[in-house]
């Protein structure tokens, strides 16, 4: 291929030709269709690695931001609760309703047995957000005693647990948090996610241990691994571009050289 | 053939090295989440982590090189792939290597 720049043009149309005609075949066709079906995969699952690795940073800010009122971080009540108030800091200030207190049985809390208390928080306004006050012994009655007369508090809020949904629900128990189970069991409209509790003033006489918030905190480590692998999946699916046109030429000028005599 | 001694090595140790790390992991991935408690973040180790994400670029260069050695030694489309995608199996590109080399001696490209 060392003559002059139009036969070189000429060169490189034949070979485009060449490349157009064997990439129509069937066998080629099929290794296009199975190709193209998993750079897509590739590029969804980059996508999806992608995804994930901006959630967690957006629990990383949630999580460092100020502590808002509760009422702020809550969005439309029945929506599930925005990614951006996943893991926030609220405050909140109100009167535990005495009638509005659940338990969601077998929780440990460091290895060992109990349940968690769940009890709605009245607020000025009327509206009632979930607590979850935190962990007691299965036998501790003097713990789930719900306090009475203003309380403030302030918590991290987390998302509805989505496990056992269909689990039963009584007015005293329930299995799983979530927006559906303590409707069911308070009769009353509830907003999605609940605060766990982290203090509470005034805290006065036995009252459960406080838990450890299940959402990301603010120390997790930059989300590494899952950048990392978006962009190793993107990678795979260039890969896959790079590879097909490079066969294609391979094979395509391999048909030349058998068919022609012409070049030598 | 020009470098192909050079790229077969370069595939042999990436095959080696890819399929030592991915073995390993599979063994503890295995122990990790049949009885250490995986499932659960806190109790994984950041080694844990860092070497699957080792294992990710190790697999990204075992791509360069596989496909280098299979464009020098002219193998078919199918084959190509099944040699890249052995990457990702556990204990698969030990076999692959063996194959390869077993293949490479018989036509003659390296000293038996």
């Amino acid at each position: 291929m060392t003559g002059s720049p139009a036969v070189e043009g000429t060169a490189t149309a034949t070979r485009a030709q060449a490349m157009l005609r064997l990439a129509l075949t069937p066998r080629w066709l099929l290794l296009l269709a199975v190709l193209v079906g998993l750079i897509v995969a590739a590029i969804l699952l980059g996508r999806w690695q992608w995804d994930r690795t901006q959630s967690i940073l957006a629990a990383e800010r949630a999580a460092v931001s100020v502590a808002v009122p509760v009422q702020d971080a809550l969005g439309d009540t029945d929506a599930e609760l925005p990614p951006e108030s996943i893991g926030r800091p609220v405050t909140a200030a109100g009167e535990y309703d005495p009638d509005r207190q659940v338990v969601v049985a077998n929780r440990s809390l460091e290895g060992a047995a109990g349940l968690w208390i769940v009890t709605g928080l009245r607020l000025a306004d009327g509206s009632l957000i979930p607590v979850l006050r935190g962990w007691t012994a299965t036998d501790d009655l003097a713990s789930r005693a719900v306090p009475s007369g203003p309380v403030d508090v302030a918590g991290v809020l987390q998302p509805d647990e989505v496990f056992y949904a269909d689990a039963p629900v009584t007015s005293a128990e329930i299995v799983a948090i979530s927006q559906q189970s303590l409707e069911a069991a308070w009769g009353e409209e509830v907003p999605p996610g609940f605060i766990v509790l982290a203090e509470q003033r005034p805290l006065a006489g036995p009252a459960p241990e406080p838990v450890p918030p299940t959402v990301q905190t603010a120390d997790v480590p930059f989300p590494l691994q899952n950048f990392f692998y978006a962009f190793q999946w993107w990678i795979f699916a260039a890969f896959g571009i790079f590879l097909y046109l490079r066969w294609l030429r391979i094979e395509a000028g391999r048909a030349a050289e058998e068919s022609t005599s012409l070049s030598g | 053939m020009k470098g192909l001694k050079g790229a077969f090595l370069r595939y042999r140790i990436m095959a080696w090295v890819t399929g030592v790390v991915l073995a390993a992991l599979t063994v503890w991935l295995i122990v990790g989440y049949g009885f250490l408690d995986y499932a659960n973040v806190e109790s994984k180790p950041g080694l844990y982590s860092l070497l699957w994400m080792l294992h990710g670029w190790l697999y990204v260069v075992y791509l360069i090189v596989g496909v280098d050695l299979a464009f020098r030694v002219k193998y078919s489309v199918l084959r190509t792939i099944a040699i890249l995608i052995a990457g990702t199996i556990p204990f698969a590109s030990f076999f692959s290597e063996a194959l390869v080399h077993k293949d490479l001696k018989a036509r003659g490209l390296l000293p038996s």
